[in-house]
């Protein structure tokens, strides 16, 4: 009789009870407005990433004198008052001959169309299919400046998503380590206590005194000049991240000692269950509310943290483009003064520092859910 | 602004002309008389109508008019505390006089920003006082120095010194100062650099003999030579530049005077680790140590605030006891102090130019924009002096002659395949990218209007062919791989790693010379590492293709400073360890073979040359071996040096030539800037 | 409680030990040593150099011996005499360069992080009683955007905009008059002017984190049987928030604390160089460039010794304040 009972409409109260820990997260987790805008916007950002080659109108070598620190360019639905679709004007650029300042104006002339799935310059998607197909574009001879040209010509907007596919992707491959690595050596020192607590613990302070400075310029001086760039940035990162851990590890230990004493944990003992089991199965998932927040905001302390390294002139260095580049880039007088659109990168930082930042919030209201 | 023209017309030809047959000018003034007069000036090369540097009018020795001081003086000698001007100059005749444009007022100070210890040099050169020193038209004047008289073979050399002239500490500057500092610290070798080459002479058997100082008076003291050396005063312009120290001073302090223990203690109680680093801090770089006496325009004072060069800020204070004053009589300098600021980031130092503070400083072109829009509100204008660079600094392409691999050695000493990489490369577009349009693209060669300049030269490889590009790879023994790359005829890949140091702005230019040269089919990598590293690799022979090198191929003049144009030493990139083997005659690193080699005799041929004429001729014959070679590849003209000057500021040169030899901005002397009320 | 820091101070010594080995290593890991970085910046300068002039050099300063014995000499020097050595770039004793910036350090860092902790904690608490509200939000996303923004670029961005609207660039911690003057009364106003970037770029950063922290344990608290309880016992809410509840939510807060000390060192180093505040930071940042080793290792070993102390301070005041824990420090 119980089991025909299943196929009944449950109510709601039953469904609440006997739903599954991760369902009733993800319930709550969709009531905090901000978090699921967040992660909407997280996606997007994700998804042009990935087909960031694809949407992107150039590439990362596309220098041109001619138009070398250009402002955005219009796009125009109407020329002379007739519609013809979305086009931009061809750009001028003339020396002002009192101040020799450079001066950028629209031909009118020079109409060029922007057309939609062109060909535009080669590239391989995922570094396995080769393909020209661009998602827009204009002719030859003219340019889509969605964000302004940088000091060689290159076009902003191109280097700000393929500069997202490093600083969107690279964060996380430390931030996971970090997190695993926290977890497990943190559990280790909290669940044992004694001389294993103690050794880790003092080991965790020498390694969290390391300050990071000296550590990445060792790092970046000492990695041999033919790896590419991204992939040296790459192990800087996951170097970094082996020391990275320890703050984790600390937090992690501690809520370990509080909970530990806890009877479900002396019961598993007594059941005979191993002590990895225990970790992972019966303590980690209590605290797993703050350990997927600070998943969450480690990400963007190593987007931050890779701006810093480009800051110094170590990690990512051009024609390879992350975001940290275009903002030590910008990091001039002259671009603040005199071409501000190279402060766009900023507030994609901003953005994504703070949509994760939201997710983590999320989370965190939501990991309880039996509150 | 778009292509510089630059004069160094008399640079060479009248420094030689004048040394002609040994004569020489003595220093302008009432002294003794030379004993031989000067020569006809040889004719220059043919010059463009260019605006040459400005001149800036001779200093003459002795003055009538009635002395005068600024205010501050006046109350202390008032107040007893200084000795009253006429015993703080010079004797009368002695003294020196600069001549300027204008004649100043007393007033103002100059702030800079510095950046610690690396910046002790900046301060050094605008304060310098050499014994000689340069004249904008490359010739050198009597400085500290009164005049000279030189004999018939250029081998002794007699040095008058002015009367009466007083160091910092009111002590009197005599001959003995000389002496001492050639005996007990250069010979010595007590600030830890070993006798610098203008003291050094070589046979034509090669054999090296020192020179010898003698005192004849308090104020003459001579200077022999085994062997002619002509160009003694100019190499000691530019090797030896001050060649005195206080004795006095100096006596208290160093081992040999008052024992190994007392020095090391006095040493502590400086702040030194021990005597030799004592020496050497205070005896090659003594304008920041304060109580070091010195004969300079502004002085770091001890026992004033603000005197610690490695702090925050410092000041560099007007000099009771300097010698020189204007035509008027007015003691010089007019600005009554030099402050300094530290900052730590050259975003800093645009930001203090921008509200007006610092009053000179020179500025880059990028920032050229925003220099503009604040002039009025700064209060500043813009002033261009000319480089002496055969390409832009970050444009010059270095190939080291001696690579260790074997393979890239062979194809690095073949022009052509140093044609194919220039020509690979559109000038045009490259010159828009990295000087937004202020200059333009170029072979590196001697400047217009320097020694050895060709328009063909100039223009020699700048065409954009990358077809041609490839067949002279391909006729190199260049193979095409499956990679679309040239590799080497047995199939190892073929790699051209661009190095430079880390602070060299290069990245930009690299950035695009490797976009060129991969779509010529050279596979290219780039990367910058610390100064120091390059310099290591340098000296060890390890470098491969230097991009904007710190020892960069220039000019001024390749007779009196060869080092970057001659495998002299181990210095620059491009001739890698021939410098080693020229310098250990042959004992250690790599023989030339060829035109460098050619190169290194014509060079011994220069050493060895009796007058100036013969000079001139080797030297045009070494420029002819570069010209055809063009072992050092450039892509664009150095840019003038932009300075942003206060607009109140007069006397300071609105043309000039910005190179060591000219101690930078010391050429502007300072001593002679004024605000106009 | 005594017998849990004794154990503490005990472990002090051979941490800090271990942590002066890594340090130093970490130093001169980098290619080059302090010669090759001096003689090459000087030649950029116009002056010559021999090579027997470098091995001179190399000798006087002692580092052409592995690094095991410069450090093994460094540490006797320093357990020894209390000598930690000379700055090859000052040319003075290494603990003069840092005596004549610690102070300013000190104080910088303190002003910084009292500033951090007055602020953030009414806030945390404020947003955690009234979660969800718009003040909420708004604290939240100002947090937010403090430790997002690179703190180099705000930097710069705030200095060029003091420009723009005063003519003034803000640039150090002192104004000019200060540095001629010294600091007192009349120009204390320079100085106060010149923190204002500062706080802003570098204490925002902090600010966030701990406002986060102390609203969600806050919110962890604020859930508990207890306070349900005291509430119907009639104990105030006043005394509820901020003697039960507060003090529960301060654990991870004091935890942190060491933490916040040792980022605020490093982290504040770019902000530092980017406004040119005359504290440690920046000195220590040209020093590694120049690979001048034992002030670099000195600096790095003085901040390392202040957070392991930061550390066993905050670990005692943890005891002090979650008694659960010097229970639990007890073996297994």
């Amino acid at each position: 009789m119980v089991l025909h009972k299943r196929k009944n409409k449950k109510n709601k109260d039953d469904e609440y009870y006997l739903a599954s820990q991760w369902t009733l997260m993800g319930r709550k987790f969709k009531k905090h407005k901000l978090a699921m805008v967040s992660l909407w916007v997280l996606g997007i950002l994700y998804f042009v990433a990935l087909f960031g080659n694809f949407i992107a109108p150039s590439d990362l070598v596309a220098y041109n004198s001619k138009i070398m620190n250009a402002p955005p360019t219009k796009i125009h639905m109407y020329h002379e008052g007739k519609y013809i679709g979305p086009f931009v004007y061809g750009i001028d650029m003339e020396r002002d001959p009192v101040t020799k300042r450079k001066v950028y104006s629209e031909n009118m002339d020079e109409i060029y169309k922007i057309q939609w799935f062109t060909h535009g310059c080669e590239y391989k998607f995922l570094g396995l299919f080769k393909s020209d197909l661009h998602l827009f574009g204009v002719e030859e001879g003219g340019a889509i400046l969605l964000m302004g040209a940088d000091s060689m010509g290159r076009d902003l907007f191109s280097r700000m998503i393929l500069g997202s596919q490093v600083s969107l992707t690279v964060p996380f491959a430390g931030t996971i380590i970090s997190f695993v690595l926290g977890i497990i050596i943190g559990g280790i020192s909290g669940y044992f206590g004694g001389v294993i607590d103690t050794a880790i613990q003092r080991i965790i302070e020498v390694l969290s005194s390391i300050p990071s400075i000296p550590l990445w310029m060792a790092l970046s001086a000492s990695i041999p000049p033919d790896i590419p760039v991204v992939r040296m940035y790459l192990y800087i990162t996951i170097i970094v991240s082996f020391i990275s851990w320890t703050g984790l590890a600390r937090i992690v230990r501690g809520k370990f000692i509080s909970l530990r004493k806890e009877d479900y944990v002396m019961a598993a003992k007594i059941s005979g269950v191993s002590n990895f089991k225990i970790i992972t199965k019966h303590l980690v998932p209590g605290f797993m509310s703050y350990l997927i927040v600070s998943l969450t905001l480690g990400i963007p302390g190593m987007i931050i943290g890779e701006t810093s390294m480009s800051f110094l002139g170590l990690g990512i260095r051009s024609p390879a483009t992350s975001w940290g580049v275009l903002l030590q880039e910008a990091q001039e007088i002259t671009s603040i003064a005199t071409y501000p659109w190279r402060l766009i990168p900023l507030f994609a930082v901003i953005l994504t520092v703070l949509a994760f930042n939201f997710i983590g919030d999320g989370l965190r209201d939501a990991a309880d859910p039996y509150k | 602004m778009r292509s510089r023209v630059l004069v160094l017309l008399m640079i060479v030809t009248i420094t030689l002309g004048l040394l002609a047959g040994c004569g020489g000018t003595a220093g302008t003034g009432t002294v003794p008389e030379p004993t031989k007069k000067a020569q006809e000036p040889t004719k220059a090369p043919e010059a463009t109508a260019a605006p040459k540097p400005t001149a800036i009018p001779d200093s003459k020795t002795g003055s009538k008019s009635q002395f005068t001081e600024p205010e501050e003086f006046k109350a202390l000698v008032e107040a007893g505390k200084l000795p009253e001007l006429e015993k703080r100059l010079p004797a009368a005749d002695d003294v020196m006089v600069e001549y300027m444009e204008s004649t100043g007022n007393y007033g103002g100070e100059l702030n800079f920003t510095f950046n610690g210890k690396s910046s002790q040099w900046y301060y050094g050169k605008i304060t310098e006082e050499a014994l000689f020193r340069f004249k904008t038209d490359g010739t050198v004047e009597p400085n500290v120095a009164k005049g000279y008289d030189v004999n018939d073979d250029a081998t002794v050399y007699t040095i008058y010194l002015r009367e009466g002239m007083k160091w910092s500490d009111g002590e009197p500057f005599t001959a003995d100062d000389v002496i001492f500092f050639y005996y007990e610290m250069c010979v010595e070798e007590t600030f830890g650099k070993s006798l610098w080459d203008c003291f050094k002479v070589t046979d034509p058997d090669g054999n090296d003999s020192i020179a010898k100082f003698e005192k004849v008076d308090d104020y003459t003291f001579t200077v022999t030579f085994e062997y002619s050396k002509p160009t003694f005063l100019e190499n000691l312009a530019i090797n030896g530049k001050w060649c005195f120290a206080p004795a006095h001073w100096y006596k208290e302090i160093l081992p040999k005077f008052i024992g190994e223990e007392a020095a090391n203690a006095k040493a502590k109680e400086m702040g030194y680790s021990d005597a030799v680093a004592m020496g050497k801090e205070t005896g090659y770089y003594y304008w920041n140590v304060p109580g070091r006496p010195t004969l300079r325009p502004w002085v770091v004072f001890e026992d004033v605030e603000h005197n610690d060069c490695d702090g925050e800020y410092f000041v560099m204070r007007r000099n009771p006891y300097y010698w020189k004053v204007d035509e008027k009589g007015q003691q010089l300098p007019y600005i009554n102090e030099l402050r300094f600021l530290r900052v730590s980031d050259p975003q800093q130092t645009l930001l203090k130019i921008l509200d007006g503070t610092v009053n000179i400083f020179a500025v880059s072109y990028t920032d050229y924009d925003v220099l503009t829009a604040n002039m009025d509100k700064g209060g500043y204008e813009f002033v261009e002096w000319s480089s002496v660079s055969w390409a832009d600094l970050v444009s010059q392409l270095h190939l080291n002659q001696t690579v260790k691999d074997l393979k890239k050695r062979e194809l690095f000493q073949n022009p052509d395949f140093r044609q194919a990489l220039s020509i690979a490369v559109d000038r045009e577009e490259y010159a828009a990218l990295i000087s937004d349009g202020f200059a333009d693209g170029r072979q590196a060669a001697p400047s217009k209007g320097a020694m050895g300049y060709s328009e063909e030269w100039a223009t020699k490889w700048t065409e954009y062919n990358p077809e041609k590009a490839k067949e002279l790879l391909e006729s190199c023994g260049l193979v095409k791989g499956s990679d679309g790359y040239y590799d080497f005829k047995d199939g190892t890949d073929f790699v051209l790693n661009l190095q430079t140091f880390t602070d060299s702005g290069a990245d930009s230019s690299a950035e695009i010379l490797m976009k060129y040269y991969n779509d010529v089919g050279i596979q290219t990598t780039y990367k910058p590492v610390d100064r120091s590293v390059l310099d290591n690799m340098t000296t060890s022979n390890d470098h491969e293709a230097v991009l904007a090198p710190v020892s960069s191929a220039t000019s001024v003049s390749i007779i009196l400073r060869p080092d970057t144009l001659v495998p002299v030493r181990n210095y620059t990139p491009w001739y890698g360890a021939v410098g080693n083997w020229y310098a250990s005659k042959g004992a250690e690193g790599v023989e030339p073979t060829g035109d460098l080699k050619k190169l290194c005799e014509l060079y011994d041929e220069l050493k060895g040359a009796m007058n100036a004429k013969e000079q001139e001729e080797i030297a045009l014959k070494m420029l002819r071996l570069h010209e055809d070679n063009i072992w050092v590849i450039g892509y664009m003209e150095s840019l003038p040096v932009l300075i942003a000057k206060d607009k109140n500021i007069r006397n300071f040169p609105e043309n000039s030539i910005f190179c060591d030899e000219f101690r930078d901005f010391g050429i502007a002397h300072y001593q002679c800037l004024y605000f106009a009320q | 409680m005594g017998n849990y820091v004794f154990k503490r101070v005990l472990m002090f010594v051979p941490t800090v030990l271990l942590l002066s080995i890594a340090v130093f290593f970490i130093i001169q890991l980098p290619p080059g040593d302090y010669v090759t970085s001096y003689v090459s910046r000087m030649s950029a300068e116009g002056e010559v150099f021999t090579s027997e002039d470098i091995d001179n050099l190399r000798e006087q300063y002692g580092l052409d011996m592995p690094w095991y014995y410069q450090y093994g000499k460094w540490m006797k020097k320093i357990i020894t005499e209390g000598d930690f050595g000379y700055s090859f770039s000052y040319n003075r004793p290494v603990w003069s360069v840092i005596m004549d910036r610690l102070p300013l350090t000190v104080a910088i860092t303190l002003i910084i992080m009292l500033f951090s902790y007055f602020v953030s904690i009414p806030i945390g608490i404020y947003s955690a009683l009234n979660q969800y509200s718009v003040g909420d939000f708004v604290f939240t996303t100002i947090g937010f955007l403090g430790v997002g923004t690179p703190n180099f670029l705000l930097a710069i961005i705030l200095m060029f905009a003091s420009f723009t609207l005063t003519g003034d660039p803000l640039i150090g911690l002192f104004s000019e008059d200060i540095l001629r003057e010294g600091l007192n009364f009349s120009n204390l106003g320079g100085f106060l002017k010149h923190l204002i970037i500062p706080i802003v770029v570098i204490g925002t950063g902090n600010t966030c984190g701990i406002i986060r922290t102390v609203r969600a344990q806050m919110l962890d608290e604020v859930t508990q049987q207890y306070v349900l309880t005291a509430r119907a016992k009639g104990v105030s809410e006043r005394v509820i928030t901020y003697k039960y509840c507060l003090r529960a939510a301060m654990n991870p807060v004091v935890s942190g604390l060491a933490g916040s000390l040792s980022s605020l060192f490093s982290g504040s180093t770019i902000s530092a160089i980017v406004m040119n505040m005359a504290i440690l930071g920046p000195v220590l940042y040209e020093a590694l460039k120049n690979q001048d080793m034992y002030l670099a290792g000195t600096i790095l070993l003085t901040q390392g010794f202040l957070v392991v102390l930061g550390t066993l301070l905050s670990d005692i005041a943890l005891a002090w304040l979650d008694p659960r824990i010097r229970y639990a420090e007890r073996s297994y």
